[in-house]
C-alpha cells in the first residue's frame, strides 16, 4: 500500500462540488431557521387552544372505557341470573326457617346415626329377615 | 479545530443570545472535517451531504444536553458517526431486501460516481476497505487518512486504545491480503 497516501489525495480521488462547503453553510441557515420557525408555531398553536380542547381527547377515551366496563358488567350480571346455580338452590333450601315443633324424634335420631346406622335403620326389616 | 475557538463556542452556544451566531461559525468549522469523516465510510458524495445535515441538524437539537465534559469536536464526531452508521444500517436493510449485498453495491456505485477519480488501484483499495467491518473501517479511515492519535479515537470512539491498536493492525494486514490476492 502507499504509506504517503494523506488524507489530501483521499479528497483528489474523492471530489466535491464546486463551492459545496459554502453552499452547505448557507442550506444549514436555512434549514435551523425553518426549524426555529417550526418550533415558535408549535408553541403559539399550543397557546392558542382552549383547555377543553386539549383534554377532549382524554374525556372522550375514558367515556369510551366506562361504556365498555358497563356492557361487560351487564352482560355478565344476566348470564348469572338466568342459571341459578345448584349451590344456591341448595342453600335457600338450607336456610328455609325451620320451627322447633317440627323437629321429630326421628330426626333427632337421623342425625345421630353414621353411615351403617343410617342403612340399618333404614333397611331394618331386609336385616331381620337375613337373620 | 483549535481548542481555544472550541472553548470559545461552547460558551456562546450555551447562551440563548449567541447560540444562532456560535451554531453558524460552528457549521464554517466543522463541516469540512465531519463531512471527511462520513464520505470515507460512505463513499457516496449525496450521501455523505444527506448524513451531515442530519448530524447538524441533531447538534442543533441537542445543544442542551451538550455539559462540555466532552470536547466539543468530539461530542459532534460521534453524533456524526452515529448518523453515519444509521444511515448505513437503514440502506442495508434495503439492499437484503433487493437480496444483494451492501458493500457489493457501493463498490458498484464507485464505477459510476462522478465525484470518484481514483484509478483502478485507487478503486481496488476502497473494495479492500469495504470489505472490513464497519468499526474496524471507521477505525482504518481514522488512523490511515486522517493519522488521528490513537487517544483522540479512544475518546470519540468510546474504545480502549490497545483495542484500537489491535483493530488497526488487523485492518492493515487483511487490506494486504485483499489487494495482493488478485496479484499473485
Amino acid at each position: 500500500m502507499k504509506e504517503n497516501l494523506k488524507s489530501e489525495d483521499y479528497m483528489e480521488m474523492f471530489k466535491v462540488p464546486d463551492h459545496y462547503f459554502e453552499d452547505f453553510q448557507q442550506q444549514m441557515e436555512k434549514r435551523i431557521d425553518d426549524i426555529q420557525a417550526a418550533s415558535v408555531m408549535e408553541n403559539v398553536r399550543g397557546a392558542q387552544i382552549p383547555f377543553f380542547q386539549k383534554v377532549r381527547p382524554y374525556l372522550y377515551m375514558a367515556a369510551m372505557f366506562v361504556v365498555i366496563f358497563l356492557v361487560i358488567q351487564g352482560i355478565f350480571r344476566r348470564q348469572t341470573s338466568n342459571t341459578p346455580s345448584v349451590a344456591q338452590t341448595e342453600a335457600s333450601d338450607l336456610y328455609e326457617e325451620i320451627n322447633d315443633a317440627q323437629i321429630t324424634a326421628e330426626d333427632i335420631l337421623m342425625s345421630s346415626l353414621d353411615g351403617y346406622g343410617l342403612m340399618y335403620y333404614l333397611y331394618e326389616d331386609s336385616y331381620n329377615d337375613a337373620e | 479545530m483549535d481548542i481555544n475557538v472550541e472553548k470559545e463556542l461552547s460558551e456562546q452556544l450555551r447562551q440563548p443570545e449567541t447560540r444562532r451566531a456560535a451554531f453558524n461559525r460552528l457549521v464554517k468549522e466543522m463541516s469540512q472535517p465531519l463531512y471527511w469523516q462520513i464520505r470515507k465510510m460512505v463513499l457516496s458524495h449525496d450521501s455523505a451531504n444527506d448524513v451531515l445535515q442530519n448530524t447538524f441538524i441533531k447538534v442543533w437539537e441537542h445543544l442542551d444536553q451538550f455539559k462540555g465534559e466532552a470536547r466539543l469536536s468530539t461530542w459532534m464526531y460521534r453524533i456524526a458517526i452515529n448518523e453515519t452508521y444509521a444511515f448505513l444500517n437503514k440502506e442495508r436493510t434495503e439492499s437484503l431486501a433487493d437480496f444483494t449485498d451492501l458493500e457489493d453495491v457501493m463498490v458498484q456505485r464507485l464505477y459510476s460516481d462522478p465525484w470518484f477519480s481514483g484509478d483502478d488501484t485507487a478503486r481496488k483499495l476502497q473494495e479492500a476497505v469495504l470489505s472490513l467491518p464497519e468499526k474496524q473501517r471507521l477505525v482504518f479511515n481514522m488512523k490511515y487518512y486522517d493519522d488521528m492519535k490513537y487517544e483522540e479515537m479512544s475518546e470519540i470512539l468510546g474504545t480502549s486504545v490497545g483495542a484500537l491498536k489491535a483493530s488497526y493492525h488487523h485492518a492493515v494486514k487483511k487490506i494486504e491480503a485483499y489487494v495482493t490476492a488478485d496479484v499473485f
